[in-house]
């Protein structure tokens, strides 16, 4: 036996407005990312203070360090405080929230990190080793977060705190500290230190202006391709109006005939001879069958245009519900000699009535046309934890494995379908996908060639 | 025997529910725009009025005019059947509960094209109950 899941596709949080190429709900996403980084941070330097202080001093300066002291788990505990403001304030975010409060928290990050940063900078040797080269983290992440004017800012203050931190080393306004036994522990030689910090500046500089130009160019291609996209869009929407412009005109010739046909059955079809009533039964048949076909194809399209979740959920009777459905479907029935069972108590489900009774009419329908004459078709409810599932079993035709994954594909109908029922559209399934798809519901199939097959639909409870 | 208007763009469709209905004893009369429908439709005084929804120049007449049936005082009570050939195109049933009477304010919805038989049980029922949806 074969299975398949239809999940509903999860709609798009795309809502907020966008900001040089980055919508807000990435800007927050990036927030976020940019949360868990530095608890990674703070672990590192947790890390490092606690081996600094277990660490033999003897040991350390064997290796040329020098014990740190207790500062690491100082900057750890200052990195941490500011982490969960930052992680509280997020929290408060969603994608609905206009893009300036995103950014500000990301900027608070920025300006929080880089503090910390310089301190950091300050405690490890500024000119002494080469830590000053961690502002390119924060340079590198603006880049890609911000446009160029944003980056370009976020460059020049960690070249101004950097370059402020050395020259108030320089001045003795600030102790000298290092984590090199070699590095003195005095003001560093002024020369040496601008020799090795602006050039340092100007490579953040470089950098800054690679990186962003870079960036810049992605986004662009971006906007371009986002752009390309919106056009594709609107072409295929006009084309899909169109479509249903000219499906619905379509209805309305084979209306007239079916009209016709009644017409001359009542009028005048004592006076035909059996042959021409044949073909007239037919040309009748093939026009109905038509007609269904292209009444699908508008519920389709109607549903695709139907938001999704945009129509007001209400309490739905299921039961009642089924039980219409049941009886709409009892013509259908009778001629093939099927029985339908529906067995289950009432249960209130939250939803659309409408699509639902579409979705349950085309199973049941399905279910109907692909049973065995004489067959039975049972029509379940069971309650679960917080969901209701319903279930359509049939004694049918069964559908195979390898076409189980395709049975919800548009016009999609296998060999055996097809010969079972010349009239099947292959769009009934297409329209179970779509109301599923538009009322968030899964869909799970189970099913054996020449056994039947069972249809789960699972509704959020009340 | 029932006097029943028509109206409906179709012609033909028009033409043959008339040919139809006449067939089982009724006088029909048939309308093909919605234009002075009303005026018309008190000058003929029918039982029950059948009427199609989209017309070229409106897509939602028959609902337009089904308002206007109601709210003349000589037409408020006559019994009006919706030819909805648009209930696929929409996932809505017409014949709902939900749906609001004074939005709606029609007795009974069929599809189009009507089959006849069905089109006399429902205009039956409502001859002798008019009120009900």
């Amino acid at each position: 036996m074969g299975s398949f899941r239809l999940d509903p596709v999860p709609p798009s949080s795309e809502t907020m407005p966008r900001a040089d190429g980055l919508t807000g709900a990435v800007l927050l996403h990036n927030a976020r990312w940019f949360i868990r980084i530095r608890w990674i941070v703070v672990s590192l330097l947790t890390g490092f203070g606690v081996a600094g202080s277990l660490l033999d001093p003897q040991v350390a300066r064997h290796f040329g360090f020098l014990p740190p002291g207790p500062w690491p788990l100082y900057l750890a505990v200052i990195l941490t405080i500011l982490n969960l403001t930052a992680n509280r304030w997020a929290r408060l975010l969603s994608t609905r929230t206009t893009w300036r409060w995103v950014a500000a928290n990301i900027w608070f990050q920025i300006v929080t990190d880089l503090l910390v940063l310089t301190a950091l900078v300050c405690l490890v040797g500024s000119t002494s080793t080469i830590i000053g080269f961690t502002y390119l983290f924060h340079i590198t992440l603006a880049c890609i977060f911000f446009g160029r004017r944003d980056s370009f800012l976020v460059t020049l203050l960690s070249a101004l705190l950097f370059l402020a931190a050395v020259t108030a080393q320089c001045a003795g306004l600030i102790p000298c500290m290092g984590i090199l036994a070699g590095a003195a522990r005095e003001a560093p030689d002024i020369l040496a230190a601008a020799v090795f910090a602006i050039p340092s500046v100007f490579v953040w500089m470089i950098v800054w202006f690679l990186v962003s130009s870079l960036s810049d160019t992605v986004r662009q291609r971006d906007h371009a391709l986002e752009a390309a996209n919106q056009r594709l869009i609107q072409a295929d929407e006009k084309i899909n109006l169109q479509m249903l412009r000219v499906t619905h005109d379509l209805k309305a010739p084979f209306s007239g005939i079916e009209s016709n046909i009644q017409v001359l059955k009542l009028s005048h079809w004592a006076e035909m001879p059996e042959p021409v009533r044949q073909i007239i039964s037919k040309i009748d048949a093939r026009s109905i069958a038509l007609r269904a076909r292209i009444g699908d194809i508008l519920m389709l399209g109607s549903l695709r245009s139907t938001q999704a979740g945009g129509r007001v959920a209400k309490p739905v009777k299921l039961l009642e519900l089924l039980a219409a459905v049941v009886h709409d479907v009892h013509e259908l029935a009778a001629g093939k000699r099927v029985s339908v069972a529906l067995a289950a108590t009432d249960t209130r489900v939250l939803s659309d009535p409408e699509q639902l009774r579409i979705l349950f009419s085309n199973l049941i329908s399905n279910a109907i046309v692909y049973s065995h004459e004489g067959g039975t078709v049972d029509v379940r409810i069971n309650e679960e934890a917080a969901r209701v599932k319903v279930s359509v079993v049939d004694q049918g035709i069964g559908i195979s494995e390898k076409a189980l994954p395709h049975i919800f594909e548009d016009f999609f109908r296998t060999q055996e379908a097809a010969t079972f029922n010349a009239n099947s559209t292959g769009l009934g399934l297409a329209i179970v996908r779509q109301v599923a798809n538009n009322l968030h519901l899964c869909v799970v199939v189970e099913s054996e060639k020449d056994k039947g097959t069972v249809f789960n639909v699972f509704i959020p409870a009340e | 025997m029932a006097r029943i208007i028509i109206v409906d763009d179709d012609v033909e469709l028009a033409d043959n529910t008339a040919a139809l209905l006449r067939k089982h004893g009724h006088e029909v009369s048939t309308l093909n725009t919605t234009e002075d429908a009303v005026r018309k439709i008190i000058k003929i005084d029918p039982d029950i009025a059948i009427l199609d929804v989209m017309f070229p120049d409106n897509a939602a007449a028959g609902f337009d005019l089904s308002r206007q049936i109601r709210n003349t005082k000589a037409t408020k009570d006559l019994p009006v059947i919706l030819l909805t050939g648009i209930n696929q195109e929409f996932p809505m049933d017409f014949s709902s509960k939900d749906v609001d009477p004074d939005w709606m304010p029609v007795q009974d919805f069929m599809e189009k094209p009507v089959k006849i038989q069905a089109l006399l049980e429902k205009m039956n029922r409502l001859l002798k109950n008019p009120g009900k949806k």
